[in-house]
């Protein structure tokens, strides 16, 4: 938001969707950790002051503190550049293999309040509906963006199950908006959407995708953390959705098959704070892993090391596809 | 009193929701009207709280439109939601403007009013807030300017505030709101605080960074950047060449309270600006529109006292006004426009009038603008009001500027300005183009001998001066400043004291006793003080823990800086008795003595956790523990060194918190004010070094503002050679400014030809 931002790659815009409490702010607090947990170079930089304040400040404040972040009460703006690794050129004939420049992917993220994604109040006056301001501003946003990171709290959803509620009102005036501006593409809308379903470090979503046997684990991972690949989240998805609350969270598949591209949705099982790892053995314990203990009445602390798990992926694959074009 | 109406937003213990209103109070609005205003003033997510937002509500009723000044209060609830996370109130209160245009109030009375009423007012709906108060209003090189930014028409966003307690940041925006005229505060948005990646369309606002777009205002600064745009530079000037005090400018400014859209309004604003700050009459409050012909314009008169400057501290001239007024009505515009253009041919002062005239009523274009021959009317009227020849002065340039500047004028008007002005941009050169050669000539010739002269005079001043005496020293003696401090805050007191020395002032010490402050009048002063009961001492009351700002302003005092708790009070207790008595059994061990000072609040928390207590003057309490005839007693920390005395330290015993707090009066300007900021901020107060106190507050100021010594050359004695260099120096400096003139004026001819071509 500053008036001199860092010069940087052009900018994707991506917008965060998702109920309230869905956990939208805390993945991109944890997006920094993240990255500085893995191992091959990927970096966040802000593109302006105010977001590299941000950057910092939710860093320590999950890793150090270990405090969530409050919920959004207006439109946030974030400016990042995704800095990867540089990439070795072939060596041809003669010439000497060179360091490519580095993979710079620019982000203009937009986090919202999660109530303004539910139908909301829509004024009437003198005949024709005014959408409040912040709904108006919102959607201004998603009209311009060409990415969406959708969550999906499948807590939530047990407990409310109102996913659907939080998807469907704003998906039918996005797509109002791009078929009145022309941007439909083949009836579909023209955005990539990252589905996240959060929360995979509580024992109900875990204990899921174990029961489907769609845990895995990566040889890589010095931990051992279990994982569910992006081949079998969505299974993961269909499968959290028929314990909905409301029995409507199968819709919210429906509805993205409906408005996007099947080959622009991608599903990601994310847990923005990961598992506990205990500090002497430094691995996953099937027994012991719940990092957020619930505490009544007390602010909310997470319990042992902060381990992002798949907030990268679901940034970098966005960050990727609106960089390349992607597929049509 | 003034009526309000509210609503609180919010969410439910443990609720799954998003934040919406949860109760509202059942009056002329509606909760349409509440949730539309929280959503347009959503600027910050949750931070450091309490913060405030001002804003403003526009209400169309049966076709007749009322203004609400909205105040939201935002602070923490002390509940959680579903997911744990900490919910945040935000309090809405909506004031009719109506109410406030014969009793203006300032924001901070208004916050201080609301914050102090229950989460959901019952009826009455109505609160006593202190009429407005122009001497609490102290204009600092910030504040001048970010009123004067707001004129550009965009956002200012004062950084560099950040640790800034968050109600002098409201009393900075009350400033800010005091330096325009009272009506834009209909339109006028500040909030105490945004987040630096929030999007949000607040006038006024502090951030860590200012936002894209936004002008930018440093905390304790004047910012540079009103001089780039012409209305900012205006304003500013109208401020820093005002004729009048500050306080009587804020105060006449509080009178224009007719609604005003700081934007739309800008040349009105800007002439009310003005005319508040002249020595001539004050602008009389905007009457009732009254759409009756006006009377035939007076006789000219034989000889005008006006002042030749015309668009200051000029209140318009009565024979062109009238004229003006005539052709609003006129039945042949056409000649009504010659008349008012012929009187501005008169002379330079009647030609600043109709300038006025043009710049107030936007050059009459209700009238003009359905005519077919409107273009060779505007046309006339500018020619007569701005002759080429005339176009040197700053005034004609300043209203020219103001008139290319403002929306309401006609493009013909603004074209054939800006060809005047000699740039299509509405950001004008000053240049010597309109000037003819002759008059380049001859200014240019006077200003050479001008220059010789002055050389000449230098060098027989310097010859008469070497060797004499150095001239006695006529500057005016600096300031006294009275630094108030109780003994054990001698190194805030020297801290202070040094900072103030530093920029010119004359501070002097005094050691008072913490329980009976007296801070002097009319005389600038700091009062380092204990706490607010201290502070209600001066008002005659006991603590409470309410907040006795308003009482402090009836006093002349502000409070300019919380430096925190510094100690709470203590619990001693006899050696030879067990503390458990006093705390686990009260009763068995008597009565705990507590000074009598202290409030009913604080007396009741103790009570309630079980304490025995019996109040005393604090030195009755003194006496008894030096001579160890107390057997337990509650007193501050700084005077609770008595031998034979344990000192339990229960965790959950409601001890009083003692705070240190600076006030300074009224007579304490807002650089001085400033300074002091600059030592709270710098440094923690509360715990001096070890060492002299005197030093260790030098070596802080020394961090904050090193001295830099003046660099001086030193002469020879008896020599005579440097009148000589002056003269040369002079000289040349003269043939430079000879040559250079000489040749722009024949390089700007001839790009005024190629213009006018």
């Amino acid at each position: 938001m500053q008036s001199d931002p860092a010069s940087g790659p052009p900018a994707h815009d991506i917008a965060m969707w998702g109920a309230p409490g869905s956990g939208k702010t805390t993945l991109l607090a944890a997006l920094n950790i993240a990255l500085m947990r893995r191992k091959d170079d990927w970096k966040i930089i802000g593109s302006d002051a105010a977001s590299s304040d941000y950057l910092i400040e939710r860093t320590n404040a999950l890793s150090s503190g270990k405090i969530f972040p409050e919920a959004s009460q207006s439109l946030e703006h974030y400016r990042w550049t995704l800095v990867g690794p540089a990439e070795r050129q072939e060596r041809r004939w003669l010439r000497r293999a060179r360091p490519a420049p580095p993979l710079k992917i620019g982000i203009s993220m937009v986090d919202a309040p999660g109530g303004l994604f539910s139908a909301g109040p829509v004024h009437t006056g003198n005949g024709s509906r005014v959408v409040d301001d912040l709904r108006q501003r919102l959607m201004d946003n998603l009209v311009k963006s060409r990415g969406l990171v959708f969550l999906f709290d499948p807590i939530r959803e047990f407990e409310l199950g109102d996913a659907f509620d939080h998807l469907h009102p704003p998906l039918t005036r996005l797509a109002e908006k791009m078929l009145e501006i022309g941007e439909l593409r083949d009836g579909m809308l023209p955005h990539h959407v990252a589905v996240c379903i959060t929360k995979f470090d509580d024992p109900r979503v875990l204990e899921t995708a174990e029961k489907l046997h769609l845990l895995d684990s990566s040889p890589d991972d010095e931990y051992g953390f279990p994982r569910v690949s992006s081949e079998d989240a969505r299974d993961l998805f269909r499968a959290l959705c028929e314990v909905s609350a409301s029995g409507n969270a199968d819709m919210v598949v429906n509805a993205l098959d409906q408005f996007f591209h099947r080959t622009r949705v991608e599903f990601f099982v994310t847990s923005s704070i990961g598992f506990y790892v205990r500090p002497h053995t430094k691995t996953f314990d099937r027994n012991d892993y719940q990092n957020l203990l619930p505490e009544a009445g007390k602010e909310l602390r997470i319990r042992g090391q902060v381990h992002p798990i798949n907030v990268v992926e679901p940034m970098l694959w966005l960050g990727r596809r609106l960089a390349g074009g992607g597929p049509r | 009193m003034i009526g309000f109406e509210w609503a609180l937003e919010g969410k439910r213990p443990g609720s799954y929701d998003e934040y919406g209103l949860l109760e509202w109070s059942d009056g002329r609005l509606d909760r349409e009207v509440f949730d539309k205003l929280r959503h347009r003033y959503a600027a910050s997510t949750a931070g450091d709280l309490p913060q405030v937002t001002i804003g403003t509500a526009r209400i169309s009723e049966n076709g007749e439109i009322s203004y609400y000044l909205v105040l939201a209060i935002r602070e923490w609830s002390g509940h959680r939601d579903f997911a744990n996370r900490k919910i945040a109130y935000t309090r809405w209160f909506y004031v009719p403007y109506e109410q406030l245009v014969d009793q203006p109030v300032s924001y901070t009375a208004l916050y201080t009013a609301f914050a102090a009423l229950p989460l959901e007012p019952r009826p009455p709906l109505t609160v006593a807030v202190p009429p407005y108060d122009p001497e609490a209003m102290a204009p600092g090189p910030d504040t001048l300017s970010a009123a004067a930014l707001l004129l550009n028409g965009r956002p200012v966003c004062v950084i560099g505030a950040d640790t800034v307690p968050m109600i002098d940041r409201l009393r900075f925006a009350d400033t800010v709101a005091a330096l325009l005229p009272y009506g834009t505060r209909t339109r006028f948005t500040a909030a105490t605080w945004t987040s630096s990646t929030s999007e949000h369309n607040i006038k006024l606002s502090f951030a860590r960074y200012a936002p894209e777009g936004a002008q930018t205002v440093v905390w304790g600064r004047g910012a540079e950047s009103v001089h780039e745009q012409t209305p900012s530079k205006l304003c500013y000037q109208f401020y820093t060449r005002s004729d009048v005090p500050a306080t009587e400018m804020i105060a006449r400014l509080a009178r224009q309270a007719e609604p005003l859209s700081i934007e739309k309004d800008r040349p009105k604003v800007l002439q009310l600006v003005e005319q508040s700050g002249s020595t001539a009459l004050e602008p009389e409050p905007e009457p009732e529109p009254d759409h009756s012909p006006p009377a035939p314009p007076p006789t000219l008169p034989v000889s005008s006292t006006d002042t030749t400057v015309a668009y200051r501290n000029g209140v318009g001239n009565a024979y062109t006004e009238g004229l003006a007024d005539a052709l609003t009505y006129a039945p042949d515009v056409r000649a009504a426009v010659e008349d008012l253009a012929r009187s501005g041919t008169t002379d330079p002062t009647k030609r600043q009038h109709l300038q006025r005239a043009l710049l107030q009523r936007n050059c009459f274009r209700s009238v003009i603008d359905p005519r077919g021959d409107a273009d060779h009317l505007y046309a006339r009227l500018v020619d007569a009001a701005f002759p080429p020849e005339e176009m040197w002065r700053q005034s004609s340039q300043d209203v020219a500027d103001a008139l290319i500047c403002s929306p309401s004028t006609p493009e013909t008007v603004r074209r054939r300005l800006a060809s005047l002005m000699g740039t299509p941009a509405v950001e004008r050169r000053r240049t010597w183009r309109v000037l003819d050669r002759r008059v380049r000539l001859a200014v240019i010739l006077t200003g050479t001998a001008a220059l010789v002269a002055v050389a000449v005079v230098a060098v027989f001043l310097t010859l008469g001066d070497a060797g004499e005496p150095p001239p006695t020293d006529l500057s005016p003696s600096p300031p006294t400043v009275i630094v108030q401090a109780p003994a054990d805050q001698r190194y805030a007191a020297e801290a202070f004291a040094e900072r103030l020395r530093r920029d010119g002032y004359a501070p002097a010490i005094e050691t008072i006793d913490p329980a009976t402050v007296t801070p002097p009048a009319g005389v600038p002063a700091v009062t380092i003080a204990y706490d607010l009961d201290v502070l209600g001492s001066v008002s005659g009351g006991q603590y409470s823990g309410r907040d006795v700002r308003g009482d402090l302003q009836t006093w002349g005092l502000s409070e300019l800086a919380d430096l925190g708790v510094t100690s709470p009070d203590v619990l001693l207790v006899r050696d030879d008795i067990k503390p458990e008595r006093f705390l686990d059994h009260p009763g068995e061990g008597g009565d705990i003595l507590i000074r009598n000072t202290i409030g009913g609040e604080q007396l009741r928390a103790l009570t309630d956790r079980g304490l025995r207590l019996t109040t005393v003057p604090a030195q009755e309490i003194s006496r008894r523990l030096a001579g160890k005839s107390a057997r337990a007693a509650i007193v501050p920390e700084s005077v609770s060194a008595f031998e034979g005395y344990q000192r339990p330290a229960p965790r959950d015993l409601p001890l009083p918190q003692r705070r240190l707090v600076v006030l300074v009066n009224r007579a304490a300007d807002e650089p001085m004010r400033q300074d002091l900021l600059q030592v709270t901020g710098a440094a923690d107060l509360r715990h001096a070094p070890q060492g002299d106190p005197k030093q260790a507050a030098k070596a802080l100021v020394d961090q904050i503002a090193p001295v830099t010594e003046p660099t001086s050359v030193e002469e020879p004695e008896g020599t005579t050679s440097f009148p000589y260099a002056l003269f040369f120096v002079v000289v040349a400096l003269a043939f430079v400014a000879v040559v250079l003139l000489m040749w722009r004026p024949a390089r700007l001819g001839g790009t005024l030809s190629r213009h006018r071509r």
